[in-house]
C-alpha cells in the first residue's frame, strides 16, 4: 500500500536561478526502505526537507506531496510532527539536552502527552535501543555514533510511520555507521516503519534497501529496486556507479548477466560463475613505492595525557620518507589521531626520539576548523601574502569565483579544498591528514585523491589517518595498522589488505581465495584483462544561493580637523584634570563623606575637563555610514514597559527600604525586590511563547559568554560577559537582553556554585542587556563600534560596579551607610575598571562579528525572533 | 554522579522548601543563639552534602573574609556606648561595632555554608526540574545552553589547536591574544550557526505545537510528603515567635534582645532540629537500611 507519493514535484529557492528540484515523481509503499542517493548538491536534502514541513524551505513550490493520500501541507501540525520523523545530518547540532533521559524525552515532550504516558514512551524506547544504562550521562560524553542512535530514538519516541533521514552516517566512522544502519534496519523490519533516507555509504546502505532514487541535478535520474538503478546507470554510463557496491561495480565491469549482486556473499557466488569461463591472468606488478630521504623518524615513542593516565601510544616506531604516502588505518581510540598531533608538534611525548625533517601541516578531522575568516581570499592570504601563489593555489583547488564568498556558505567538499589549500600555502614538507575522506561522497574522494597524489609527485611526505579503508587501499603507497597504540611493520596495499580477512576493502573479501591478491575494484578487472573504467573529471560543485555579506562596518575616514580637534580636546582634558586634582588636592578622594565646599576656581576647572572630554567625543564620533544593517526591533510597548520597571520602580524600592531596615531585613527585602524584577520579564518571555529559533539564539549567546570565559585564560579578570550581553540588547531588544544578561549569570552560578549573590549579579547583568536594547531601540545607543564602546565602559563601571558594590558591601560588610558604601566603591573600582576595559576591548573586537553573523543568518534563515 | 545521601533521595521541591527555611530564617533572626545553631547546621549539613569538596573554600576563601569584616567593621561604624578606644584619625571604636561587625560576619558565613549545600545538592538536573514547572521556555532556554557549553568549550579548543598547527605556537603574549580572538570570533560565527541548525532540529521534533508537557525525572512521594511537613511543623512556630517579637535582638546602642524564656528556648529546639534535619533524615535512612540487612 502507498504511503507516500509525490507527483511533479518542482521547487526553487528564492534567489537561484534554477530550481533545486524538477518535475520530481515517486511514491513509496508502506515499509518500504529506501535510498536517496546523489551526488553532493544534487537537491537530496532539500527533497527530504520538503517532505517534513516545520523544516521545509523556503522557496517556490509545484506539485503534489501526499502522505497516505493526505496532502503534506494539509496535516494538521500535531500529526506531521509525530508521524514523520526526521533524523538530520550531524548529531551535535540536533541534541537539545545535556543529559540523555532529557534528550529522549524531548520529542515526547513537545507532543503535550500526559506525565504516565511519557514516562512510558521514555521507558520503551530506552530499552528497545538498550540504552537504559547511559540514561543518566551527559550527552556531551557520548561518542558521536551514540550521539546519532541517541538523536534516532529521540525520534522514534514519537513513533513516526515515515523516517526521513538526511545522511545520517556521513559524521560517523565505518562502525559506528553500520551500527546505526542496522538500527534503521531493524526499525524498518521491525516496526514496519517507512525508512527514506539519503546516503553516500552505498557500499553497506544498498544491500539494505529495497527501493532506490537515484537523484541527478534536481532531476529523479533513475528509481526502483537497487538492481533495476544499477542497470541503469550501467546503460548510462553514469559517473556515479563509481559509489555503488564493489560486487555491482565488479558485474557492471565484467559486462555481466542475470542478476546484480550487491553484497559480498553474491559477488563472491557471482565471481566463482565467472571464474569458470573466465581464467584470471596475472595481476599485472605494481612498481614499488619509490623511497626518497627520511622525513619522520619516530623510535620508541610513548604519550599519555595525564600523569596518572595510561599510555595512547606505547614504543612505537615509524619511518616515512619523501614522496610517500603512508595511510594508518585501526579503530576508534587506538590513539590514531594522538600520532598525527604528536607528529605535528602539538603534542609532546614523554619518550622516545623523533625526529621530523621539514615543516608539517595537519588537516584536522574537521576541516572547518582551520577556516578562521569572513572571507575565503583572507583565509588563504593570511598565510601566504604572495598573491599570485594564493591565486594559483585557487586555481588548483578549483576555487575561483569564490574568492568573497563566506567560508560558512561553502559545500563540504569545497571547504575540504579550501583548507587543504590553505595548509598546502604554508609549503609544508610533510602533510599529516585527520580522517581526510570523512563526509565526502565518492567524486569528492577521487579529486582528493587526485590532488593529494599531484602532492606526493611534488616530493611531500602524506601521512593520512583514516577508517576508510576502499580510500587507503586505492591511494597508499604503504598501509600500517595502528593498534593499541603502536604501529606494525607498514606494507603495501596489495600485501596489507590481501593478508586480512576481517579489516580489509570489499574487493579483497569478494575475491581472497578466488583470486589471490586484489584489494581494489581495478586489480580485481586487471586480473580478468580489464580496464577500470576511467573516471571523468569531477564536475565544480553545484553554485550555492548564498547572499554576499556586506562589510558590516566600512570604516569611515576622520577628516584631519577633527582629528586635531579631538587632539586638543584630550590633551585639554589632562590638563585640567592635573590642575583641578592639584587644586582640591587628595582630600576629595579621601573623606568624601565630609567633602569641602569646592571654590569658584575649582568649578571651573572641572567644567573645562568635562568640555574637553565632551569635545573628544563630539570629534571621534561618527557618521550612520557605518550602522550595522538593520534588525528587528522589539515593539514600543515592551520596551517602554522594560524601561519604566528597570529605572523608576526597582530603584525607588531599594532606596526606600535601605533607609528603613538592617542589614539582614534589608538583604530579604532587596531580595524580594530583585525577585519582583526579574520575575515580569521571565513571565512575558513565557507568555510570548518564544520561536525554537529565538530559544536556540539566546541559549547559543549566553553559553558563549559562559565559554567565553575559558578562552582567554590568558587575561585574568577578563570575561567577555558584558560585551556578549550588550550586543545581545543591542541586537534583538531589551528584553532579549534582559534574558541573555541573566540567564548566563544564573547559569554561570548553577555551574561554578551559587551563594546569595546570585540573583543580584542575574538583576545587574539582565539590567546592561535590557539598557542596551532600551537606549539602541530609542537610537540613542548607535550600532557603531566607538559608540558601544563607550556604553560598555559606562555600563561595567556604573551599572554593574554600581549594583554589585553596594550588594557587596551589603553581604560582607554588615550595614549599609555612607562611609561603608564609599569605601566598597572605592576598593571595588580598580576592578570595576579593569572590566570596563575587558568590556571596551571585547565590544570593540566582537561587535561586527556578532551582529554581522546575526545579520548575516537572518538573511540567509530569516526571522530570528 | 549520583548522590546517595537521604536528601538527594527526596523530591527537589522539598529541598527547595528546605533551604528557604533555613536561608530564611538565618536572616530572619537576629539573636546570637539562632544564629549559632544556624551555623553548627549548616556545619554538620557541609560535612554530610558536600563531602567530596572537603570545606576548601570555606577555608580558604570565605572564613578570612568573613574575618576581614569583622574586622573591618568599626572602622566605619561608630555607634554604640562602650568605647574601647580611639582611632589615631580620632573617631572611637566601639564594642558594639566590634560585636555587630563580628554577628554581621558570622550570618554572611552561615549563609556561604548554606549556599554550598545548595550547590551541592540541588544539581543541575533538580534546578531544571524545578524551572520546568514554572518557566518551560526559560528551562528550554537553560537546558540548551548547559548542552552547548561544552562542545563550544571542544570547538574552541580545536580551533585554538589548528592555529598552534598552522601557524606554530604564538611567541608574544600578543599574539596569543590575537589568536584567541579570532578563535573567539570563529566559534561566536559556528555557535550562532548551530543555533539555527538547532532550531530546526527542534522543530522536526514537535517543539512549538501548544500544550507542551515536560517529564518529571522526580515525583513525589509519602516520604516527601512527611519531610514537609516536618519542616512546616519547625519553621512556623519558630516564625510566629519571631513575628510577635519573642527573639528579637539588637546591638545598638546597647546590645539587648528578647530574654531566655522557655519559649525561647523551645523556639531554639525546634529551629535547630530544621537545621540539621538533613542529619536526622540520614540517620533514619541508615537504621532503615540496617534494619532491612537484619531482616534478610
Amino acid at each position: 500500500m502507498e504511503t507516500l507519493r509525490l507527483s511533479h514535484v518542482t521547487f526553487q529557492y528564492p534567489t537561484a536561478a534554477v530550481p533545486a528540484l524538477r518535475d520530481v515523481s515517486l511514491t513509496l509503499r508502506r515499509g518500504d526502505f529506501a535510498v536517496l542517493c546523489g551526488p553532493s548538491g544534487s537537491g537530496k536534502s532539500t527533497l527530504l526537507r520538503l517532505l517534513k514541513p516545520a523544516i521545509a524551505p523556503h522557496g517556490e513550490r509545484s506539485g503534489e506531496l501526499l502522505l497516505d493520500g493526505v496532502p503534506i501541507d494539509a496535516l494538521s501540525p500535531r500529526d506531521a510532527g509525530a508521524r514523520i520523523g526526521f533524523v538530520a545530518q550531524s548529531p551535535h547540532t540536533q541534541l537539545v539536552s545535556d543529559k540523555v533521559w532529557h534528550e529522549l524525552a524531548f520529542g515526547a515532550e513537545s507532543l503535550g502527552l500526559p506525565q504516565e504516558e511519557l514516562r512510558r514512551r521514555v521507558a520503551e524506547t530506552a530499552t528497545y535501543f538498550g540504552i537504559t544504562s547511559w540514561l543518566d550521562r551527559n550527552t556531551a560524553d557520548l561518542s558521536g555514533g551514540e550521539q546519532q542512535l541517541l538523536v534516532l530514538a529521540g525520534v522514534m519516541i514519537t513513533r513516526p510511520e515515515l523516517l526521513l533521514l538526511d545522511e545520517p552516517t556521513s559524521q560517523l566512522d565505518p562502525h559506528a555507521a553500520q551500527t546505526f544502519l542496522r538500527w534503521l534496519q531493524q526499525i524498518n523490519r521491525d516496526l514496519g516503519t517507512t525508512v527514506l533516507l539519503s546516503e553516500h555509504r552505498l557500499e553497506e546502505v544498498l544491500p539494505l534497501s529495497s527501493r532506490v532514487f537515484l537523484l541527478e541535478d534536481g532531476r529523479l535520474a533513475a528509481q526502483g529496486t537497487p538492481q533495476d538503478v544499477i542497470c541503469r546507470l550501467r546503460d548510462t554510463q553514469s559517473p556515479f556507479l563509481a559509489a555503488m557496491p564493489t560486487a555491482a561495480r565488479f558485474w557492471c565491469g565484467v559486462n555481466g548477466s542475470g542478476d546484480v549482486p550487491c553484497t559480498v556473499n553474491d559477488g563472491r557466488s557471482y565471481l566463482a560463475s565467472y571464474l569458470q569461463t573466465h581464467p584470471p591472468v596475472p595481476l599485472p606488478a605494481k612498481p614499488d613505492p619509490v623511497s626518497g630521504g627520511c622525513a619522520v623518524r619516530a623510535e620508541g615513542l610513548s604519550f599519555r595525557y595525564g600523569k596518572d593516565l595510561p599510555d595512547v601510544l606505547r614504543d612505537l616506531d615509524l619511518t616515512a620518507s619523501t614522496g610517500e604516502w603512508l595511510c594508518l588505518l585501526g579503530a576508534n581510540g587506538s590513539g590514531k589521531s594522538t600520532l598525527l598531533r604528536v607528529l605535528a608538534g602539538v603534542l609532546r611525548p614523554q619518550h622516545g626520539d623523533l625526529s621530523i625533517n621539514g615543516k608539517t601541516a595537519l588537516l584536522p578531522q574537521r576541516p572547518e576548523d582551520l577556516l578562521w575568516h569572513e572571507r575565503v581570499w583572507d583565509e588563504l592570504s593570511c598565510v601566504c601574502e604572495d598573491e599570485a601563489r594564493v591565486d594559483a593555489m585557487l586555481r588548483r583547488f578549483r576555487l575561483t569565483g569564490l574568492e568573497d564568498r563566506h567560508p560558512s556558505d561553502l559545500s563540504g567538499g569545497e571547504v575540504q579544498r579550501l583548507a587543504m589549500a590553505k595548509l598546502l600555502l604554508t609549503q609544508p614538507d610533510i602533510l599529516l591528514l585527520d580522517e581526510p575522506t570523512k563526509g565526502l561522497d565518492a567524486g569528492q574522494k577521487e579529486a582528493l585523491a587526485q590532488s593529494l597524489r599531484r602532492c606526493c609527485r611534488d616530493g611531500m611526505c602524506i601521512i593520512a589517518v583514516s577508517h576508510d579503508v576502499e580510500f587507503c587501499a586505492a591511494n597508499a603507497d604503504r598501509c600500517a595498522l595502528l593498534f593499541d597504540g603502536a604501529v606494525q611493520t607498514p606494507q603495501t596495499p596489495r600485501v596489507f589488505f590481501s593478508q586480512s580477512r576481517l579489516y580489509t576493502t570489499a574487493a579483497a573479501k569478494l575475491s581472497r581465495d578466488l583470486v589471490p591478491c586484489c584489494v581494489t575494484l581495478s586489480d580485481l578487472l586487471a586480473a580478468f584483462g580489464i580496464e577500470m573504467p576511467k573516471s571523468r573529471e569531477n564536475p565544480p560543485d553545484p553554485p550555492r544561493n548564498a547572499q554576499q555579506e556586506k562589510q558590516v562596518f566600512a570604516k569611515a575616514k576622520l577628516p584631519l580637523w577633527r582629528k586635531i580637534g579631538a587632539l586638543c580636546g584630550g590633551c585639554g582634558a589632562i590638563v585640567s584634570f592635573c590642575l583641578a586634582a592639584k587644586e582640591t588636592g587628595p582630600v576629595l578622594f579621601s573623606d568624601f563623606g565630609a567633602a569641602p565646599a569646592l571654590s569658584a576656581k575649582q568649578w571651573v576647572l572641572f567644567g573645562a575637563f568635562a568640555v574637553c572630554c565632551l569635545l573628544v567625543l563630539l570629534c571621534l564620533s561618527r557618521k550612520r555610514a557605518d550602522a550595522v544593517p538593520p534588525l528587528p526591533r522589539e515593539p514600543v510597548k515592551r520596551t517602554v514597559f522594560s524601561a519604566v520597571w528597570l529605572l523608576l520602580v526597582l530603584p525607588l524600592g531599594l532606596f526606600l527600604g535601605a533607609n528603613a531596615l538592617d542589614q539582614s531585613r534589608y538583604l530579604l527585602l532587596s531580595l524580594g525586590l530583585l525577585a519582583a524584577g526579574l520575575l515580569p520579564f521571565f513571565l512575558r518571555f513565557e507568555r510570548r511563547r518564544p520561536s525554537a529559533r529565538l530559544i536556540a539564539v539566546l541559549a547559543a549567546l549566553s553559553a558563549l559568554a559562559i565559554a567565553g570565559r575559558a578562552a582567554f585564560f590568558m587575561l585574568p579578570e577578563c570575561k567577555p560577559v558584558l560585551a556578549i550581553v550588550i550586543l545581545a540588547g543591542v541586537a534583538l531588544g531589551g528584553e532579549s537582553g534582559f534574558l541573555v544578561g541573566s540567564v548566563t549569570m544564573l547559569l554561570s552560578n548553577l555551574l561554578f556554585g551559587q551563594g546569595p549573590w546570585t540573583p543580584y549579579q542575574m538583576f545587574a547583568m539582565g539590567l546592561c542587556g535590557a539598557l542596551a536594547g532600551i537606549l539602541a531601540r530609542c537610537r540613542v545607543l548607535p550600532p557603531r563600534r566607538g559608540a558601544l564602546c563607550v556604553f560598555g565602559a559606562v555600563c561595567a563601571v556604573v551599572v554593574y560596579g554600581g549594583i554589585m558594590n553596594p550588594v557587596s558591601a551589603l553581604l560582607w560588610g554588615g550595614a549599609l551607610n555612607r562611609e561603608i558604601l564609599f569605601s566598597y566603591y572605592l576598593s571595588g573600582l580598580p576592578m570595576d575598571l579593569i572590566h570596563a576595559a575587558a568590556t571596551a576591548m571585547f565590544l570593540w573586537a566582537l561587535a561586527p562579528t556578532i551582529l554581522g553573523q546575526l545579520s548575516r543568518l537572518q538573511t540567509t534563515h530569516g526571522s530570528l525572533t | 554522579m549520583h548522590r546517595t545521601d537521604a536528601v538527594s533521595r527526596l523530591h527537589p521541591g522539598v529541598i527547595l522548601l528546605f533551604f528557604l527555611c533555613v536561608v530564611g530564617g538565618t536572616l530572619l533572626l537576629s539573636h546570637p543563639l539562632f544564629r549559632l545553631l544556624s551555623l553548627i547546621g549548616a556545619l554538620c549539613c557541609h560535612a554530610l552534602l558536600c563531602r567530596d569538596a572537603r570545606g576548601a573554600f570555606l577555608l580558604r576563601t570565605a572564613l578570612p573574609v568573613c574575618l576581614l569584616a569583622a574586622v573591618l567593621n568599626p572602622l566605619f561604624n561608630h555607634q554604640g556606648v562602650h568605647i574601647l578606644f580611639y582611632f589615631p584619625w580620632g573617631n572611637p571604636c566601639t564594642g558594639e561595632s566590634l560585636l555587630y561587625g563580628v554577628l554581621a560576619s558570622l550570618l554572611l558565613f552561615t549563609v556561604l555554608v548554606w549556599f554550598r549545600c545548595y550547590t551541592a545538592v540541588m544539581t543541575t538536573d533538580r534546578s531544571l526540574f524545578l524551572f520546568s514547572r514554572a518557566a518551560p521556555a526559560l528551562s528550554l532556554l537553560l537546558r540548551l545552553a548547559l548542552r552547548m557549553i561544552p562542545a563550544m568549550r571542544a570547538d574552541f579548543a580545536r580551533t585554538m589547536e589548528a592555529q598552534t598547527c598552522l601557524l606554530g605556537p604564538a611567541k608574544t603574549k600578543r599574539e596569543a591574544l590575537r589568536r584567541a580572538f579570532m578563535a573567539f570570533r570563529v566559534q561566536l560565527r559556528r555557535a550562532l550557526e548551530n543555533a539555527v541548525q538547532l532550531s530546526d532540529a527542534m522543530k522536526s521534533r514537535g517543539y512549538g505545537l501548544p500544550g507542551r508537557t515536560a517529564y518529571a525525572l522526580f515525583s513525589w512521594h509519602r516520604r516527601d510528603g512527611l519531610c514537609c511537613l516536618f519542616l512546616l511543623c519547625c519553621a512556623l512556630p519558630v516564625l510566629g515567635a519571631s513575628l510577635s517579637g519573642g527573639l528579637s535582638f539588637s546591638v545598638y546602642p546597647t546590645p539587648h534582645g528578647a530574654a531566655v524564656t522557655p519559649l525561647l528556648l523551645f523556639c531554639a529546639i525546634v529551629y535547630f532540629s530544621l537545621c540539621i534535619s538533613p542529619v536526622l533524615w540520614n540517620r533514619l535512612e541508615v537504621l532503615a537500611w540496617k534494619r532491612s540487612g537484619s531482616a534478610m
